[in-house]
């Protein structure tokens, strides 16, 4: 019986280590990509002050933010050529000018650029940015973290769904409003 | 909704110019990207339990598109020559859901299955990909367009330099428009000829009218203010000339409103789905129409009851004096107190109107049939009044079946070099004896401009395919009163070219025809077109801003009052005599045009195929319909194949039992049996068109769609006919419920306690809306457009017919026939989808609470709790839940069609009727956004807008004023089985019926 007990208690053990492993590299994913292009949330929103709308611009009008065109970027970079120096990132020293350099070979080519996806919300969920931002005034950095602290932007919150509904449960201002905050149909579609 | 559709932008989104896509990444490449600010999963993550995907911006953004937001663009439906105004959804770029044109006087909202089809037409994968030629080999092999243009100009010169130019045909469809006056003088030019073929082009018509009020054309019929409407085998709710603008006006003059409603009385061989909208069918004997119109119009005439000068009345007398109701009755088998009943009833309802047309009704002595109809509209005045000369139908300008047949002749004795062919198959349409192939083998140079491989285009030396009706600027006009204007909804999705762009730039390098044809594009030819419209119709205005204005509204909607005409002396010489059918048979053979297919030119189109045909419930297959008594003496019983023999041919298919047939006549639905014309067409069912003789109605050379005897023998063999309704009876259970006139006038019947019973549990609580529908049996005409809407706006699988066989198929809305024999024969018709059950029966059975009641009053699924225990449609009272048993896929691109806004699901997922939720959201996000209540009507399901006779209507039953609220407390109310206490969300109202039950 008690060595019963104790293989239970061995197989629990083991367990839990696999799950403390998973959840730790689940978590771990969070860490920003290599994008093709280093670009910096942090000089352009933090050290420039450009706000998160002047390139995200149907953020208030639509589901979706809106990714910056190319020639958007180009906008301004045909005029900003960037500071021939070293930028120090995760110990890796890069050269800002090349990196802007190379937004004008995706330009020329008329190639837009490949970004890796940080913020995922699967295709049955039914999210709009208008409806938060816009009405609800909630501030980006509520679900994006500080982007204009981040170099390359990381994902900060995992945009699950009990993330989703615990924010809407502290924001429903009476029982009515909590039920429909926490309809499946508000957010599934 | 519609402040956004108006705001209809004047140029195609993603055109050219726009440098939206310029070197470097293909356009096709950029598409796929494109639909996805939403992502396309490359490659999986190794712990991360979400995929890796791409964000791609845009090089340029086109500056109509806002990503996540779907724009609206005007067009004009060319899937049939009716030419519907549409409204069309793009999202990203690409076109995702078609809608009727609320100000299109012609549909007015609505659209038909077909309509709605249109989009699987657009992204077909057995479209043709690019411009093809045929090589030294024989087969057809892919070319560049400069290459297959040069082809063409090279082929015209050596046909001139031989002085041979006037053998040079081009032969097109009806499109009325610039398109055809651009054709016309450019084939003229070269010194050719133009001919139009339409496989249903009602000569018949034309020449009755020419005869009786000396106007060659086919007039419009101003049904909606008809009180008594006999109609001798026109299906005007299928396809009969403007079949979504009749269903219309037919639901205004027929469904119950007030106490009122009007009669509808159809006279035909075989019960169509027109028909069973009918209060009373009349099964003549086919061929005998004229009598019954004339021995009506003899009972009118001898009361004194005409509207006509006395004149007149002795001329007609003298016409129609030998057919009393009795000798009548002989000729047609329609008892004689019918004839006399009818000429009473339809004099006295006035104002009245008499249709004739149809398959039903195309026999070799169609003119003097229709003449005798025109003279029944006449002595009851309806002439200039239901009848309108003003307005008429460019169907008209059709050639003749028999001009066709002498295009063929021509053919086939070699005088025909060059023949350019534009969206007709008559390889396919035309009757098998009229050897059409063998003269197409005899043409030197055949070009088809056609965008799919059909029989026709198969057998083509040079192939360039047009674009679609979604991909390209032109105009129709159907009806004088209509000047329709299409544009692109989105770029070409394969490597095709307009057709008269291709004319335009071959154009520039024919001697003598540059400086004719000097514009550069097509699009700048319409404009000219349209520059001279503009000069007619408001000449003080500027043309951009007409342009633009016209552009985005679909076009130019004029109203034309009907003329008065009178009755031609021609008339008296019309002799009546009864037409002759060809073989020696027992059995009249009738093939009938399908609502579904049209001609066969929806066969491509999987929607089309999966939409069940009302009246059998068959999908994907040809049957033959067989009365019962017929079935019974050589033995048939249903899924038998019916071997059907005419002295031209023989087809097999199998049979369908049913009452609404005459025993003496058998049919055979058209638009099947294609030897070609893609994956979804190819080897399925058969062509009933084969085995027809080339037979004409002789006064005014159409084709005799009714003329055929033929001999019907069982081969044997049976197989399941597969359909998705196998019974045809309620058990008695009042599921589709109807009520008489006189009840309701007398207001002595049975009402429904729609109040809800005692429960155990608590009532749920509805916060702000609950949503809910009405849907009225008396307008409901069967024909399954809600259906194909549905399928388009939801993503819905469709599954082939395997998978039907065994009940797997996926439609959330289905029309359920049920079939009443106590009283004559009846069908009635209703639409079964999710009722939104207050207490539903699958909610509690549910294990892992993935459907649910939300707020709002919806039954909710949600598709990622679902873990496919079935409990749920095990449960439900209404069968409308459906199980995903695979995950199906759409052949790219038909998967470009799918709508954003839906989930797609896969296997092991229940599925059911959302009441269109996405629409909802978006109804209440705007409301929220303008800081409002969401107003009655605002929010429509795709089922209640594409419906051409407004059965449905949908709202919020919290909100006591809304429309469906008072039609929830409506005296002709029930719920489908209610009796179990589901309390539904949706109250049907009655069928009306004259005098039965």
């Amino acid at each position: 019986m008690k060595k019963l007990l104790k293989g239970c208690s061995g197989v629990l053990l083991l367990s839990l280590i696999f799950l403390g492993f998973y959840l730790y590299t689940a978590e771990s994913s969070t860490k920003a990509p290599e994008q093709p292009i280093f670009f910096s949330h942090k000089i352009h929103s933090g050290d420039n002050q450009i706000p998160c709308q002047y390139c995200h611009s149907y953020v208030t009008e639509s589901t979706m933010p809106g990714i910056p065109s190319m020639q958007k970027c180009m906008g301004c970079h045909t005029f900003i050529a960037g500071k021939d120096e070293e930028y120090k990132y995760d110990g890796k020293a890069i050269n800002i000018q090349k990196e802007i350099q190379k937004v004008k070979e995706y330009w020329d080519k008329k190639q837009p650029i490949s970004w890796i996806r940080v913020n995922y919300l699967p295709d049955f969920v039914y999210f709009t940015h208008k409806r938060h931002v816009l009405r609800e005034g909630i501030e980006c950095k509520t679900c994006h973290g500080e982007v204009e602290k981040m170099d390359v932007v990381q994902r900060v919150y995992r945009l699950q769904m009990g993330w989703c509904v615990s924010c809407h449960q502290e924001k429903a201002k009476d029982g009515d409003e909590l039920t429909k905050l926490k309809d499946c149909l508000t957010c599934h579609k | 909704m519609s402040e956004i559709k108006k705001g209809g932008s004047t140029k195609p989104v993603l055109s050219k110019g726009e440098g939206l896509i310029t070197g470097g990444i293909k356009r096709r490449d950029f598409l796929k990207i494109l639909g996805v600010v939403g992502g396309t999963a490359a490659i999986t993550g190794g712990c991360s339990p979400e995929p890796v995907e791409k964000i791609i911006p845009y090089v340029i953004p086109p500056d109509t598109i806002i990503p996540g937001i779907p724009k609206w663009y005007a067009s004009t439906c060319m899937e049939c020559p009716a030419g519907c105004g549409i409204l069309v959804k793009n999202r990203e770029g690409r076109a995702i859901k078609i809608e009727g044109n609320p100000l299109s006087p012609i549909n007015s909202g609505g659209t038909c299955a077909r309509g709605q089809a249109a989009l699987q037409g657009l992204y077909n994968p057995d479209r043709i990909g690019g411009p093809h030629t045929r090589n030294s080999s024989g087969r057809l092999e892919p070319t560049a367009w400069d290459e297959a243009e040069s082809i063409l100009v090279e082929k015209i010169k050596e046909i001139r330099s031989k002085g041979n130019g006037n053998k040079i045909v081009f032969l097109t469809n009806n499109i009325s428009g610039s398109l055809n006056r651009l054709i016309d003088d450019w084939v003229n030019a070269l010194g050719g000829r133009h001919i139009v073929y339409e496989t249903f082009s009602h000569e018949p018509l034309k020449e009755a009218n020419r005869i009786s009020f000396g106007i060659n054309k086919i007039p419009t019929y101003h049904i909606e203010e008809t009180k008594y409407l006999l109609s001798f085998g026109a299906d005007m709710l299928e396809t009969w000339l403007s079949p979504v603008q009749y269903a219309r006006k037919f639901s205004e003059m027929h469904g119950y409103k007030n106490k009122s409603m009007g009669k509808f009385v159809q006279v035909e061989p075989r019960l169509s789905l027109t028909g069973v909208s009918a209060d009373e069918w009349i099964a003549i004997r086919p061929g005998t129409e004229a009598f019954l119109a004339l021995g009506i119009a003899n009972a009118i005439l001898s009361e004194g009851a005409a509207s006509v000068t006395s004149g007149e009345a002795d001329k007609l007398n003298r016409l129609v004096k030998d057919y009393k109701p009795d000798v009548v009755s002989l000729i047609t088998e329609v008892p004689t107190e019918t004839i006399t009943r009818i000429a009473k009833e339809f004099v006295e309802s006035r104002p009245s109107l008499a249709l004739g047309g149809g398959a039903a009704n195309t026999s070799s002595k169609s003119t003097e049939t229709l003449v005798a109809i025109n003279i029944l509209n006449y002595i009851a005045g309806n002439v200039g009044d239901t009848v309108n000369f003003g307005d008429t139908l460019t169907l008209s300008n059709a050639n003749s079946f028999r001009e066709i047949a002498s295009l063929v002749d021509s053919m086939s004795k070699g005088e025909v070099e060059l023949l350019l062919i534009y969206n007709v198959n008559p390889s396919f349409t035309l009757p098998k004896t009229l050897r059409f192939d063998e003269a197409l083998k005899k043409v030197p140079f055949v070009v088809s401009f056609s965008s799919f491989m059909d029989e026709t285009t198969e057998q083509a030396n040079l192939v360039l395919p047009d674009h679609t009706t979604l991909e390209k600027w032109g105009d129709y006009t159907p009806q004088d009163s209509v000047y329709g204007v299409i544009q692109p909804i989105m770029d070409p999705v394969f490597n095709t070219k307009s057709i008269g762009d291709v004319i335009l730039s071959i154009s520039k390098k024919i001697e003598g025809l540059e400086s004719q044809f000097s514009s550069n594009t097509f699009y700048d030819y319409l404009r000219d077109s349209w520059r001279g419209i503009q000069t007619r119709l408001a000449p003080d205005k500027d043309f951009e801003a007409f342009w633009t204005d016209k552009v985005e509204r679909g076009g130019i909607y004029r109203e034309i009052a009907p003329i008065q005409v009178r009755l031609s002396q021609e008339v008296s010489t019309v002799s009546f005599s009864e037409p002759k059918f060809e073989g020696e048979g027992a059995i009249y053979f009738m093939a009938y045009p399908s609502y579904r297919y049209y001609d066969g030119r929806g066969a491509n189109k999987p929607w089309l195929q999966e939409l069940p045909d009302a009246i059998t419930t068959a999908v994907w297959d040809t049957w033959v319909e067989i009365n019962p008594e017929t079935a019974r003496k050589i033995g048939v019983k249903e899924g038998d194949f019916l071997s059907i023999e005419s002295p031209y041919g023989n087809i097999t298919t199998q049979a369908y039992i049913y009452k609404g047939i005459r025993p003496d006549t058998i049919a055979v639905p058209i638009g099947l049996g294609h030897k070609s014309y893609g994956r979804y067409a190819q080897n399925r069912g058969v062509n009933p068109i084969e085995i027809l003789p080339v037979l004409t109605d002789e006064a005014s050379g159409g084709f005799a769609w009714l003329s055929t005897k033929v001999n019907v023998s069982k081969t044997g063999k049976r197989e399941q006919l597969v359909k998705t309704q196998d019974s045809t009876s309620q058990e008695g259970r009042g599921i589709a419920q109807a009520i008489t006139l006189k009840e309701l006038e007398s207001g002595v019947h049975e009402q429904h306690e729609l109040g809800e019973k005692f429960d155990m549990y608590p009532p749920q609580k509805y916060i702000k809306h609950r949503w809910g529908m009405s849907i009225d049996l008396s307008k409901c005409i069967g024909c399954g457009a809600c259906v194909t809407a549905c399928y388009a706006e939801n993503n819905i699988p469709v599954v082939g017919k395997g998978q039907v066989a065994k009940r797997r198929e996926m439609s959330w809305i289905r029309i359920e026939r049920f079939y009443h024999e106590d009283n004559g024969f009846d069908i009635r018709f209703i639409p079964m989808l999710c009722q939104h059950c207050g207490n539903a029966p699958c909610e509690p059975v549910c294990p892992v609470y993935a459907t649910y009641h939300n707020h709002e009053g919806l039954n909710a699924m949600i598709y990622n709790r679902c873990v496919g225990t079935r409990y749920c449609s095990n449960n439900c009272t209404y069968k409308v839940r459906r199980f995903n048993w695979f995950t199906y896929n759409w052949p790219e691109p038909l998967n470009w069609q799918l709508n954003p806004d839906v989930s797609v699901r896969t296997k092991g997922v229940m599925e059911k009727c959302t009441f269109c939720v996405q629409r909802i959201r978006f109804g209440e996000d705007r409301a929220r956004d303008e800081e409002r209540n969401v107003r009655d009507g605002e929010i429509i399901p795709a089922c209640a807008q594409a419906c051409p006779t407004k059965v449905i209507v949908f709202g919020d039953l919290k909100d006591g004023e809304s429309t469906v609220s008072h039609l929830a407390k409506d005296e002709r109310g029930y719920r489908v089985l209610q009796e179990v206490n589901t309390q539904p969300a949706i109250t049907y109202l009655k069928k009306v019926t004259w005098d039965k039950a």
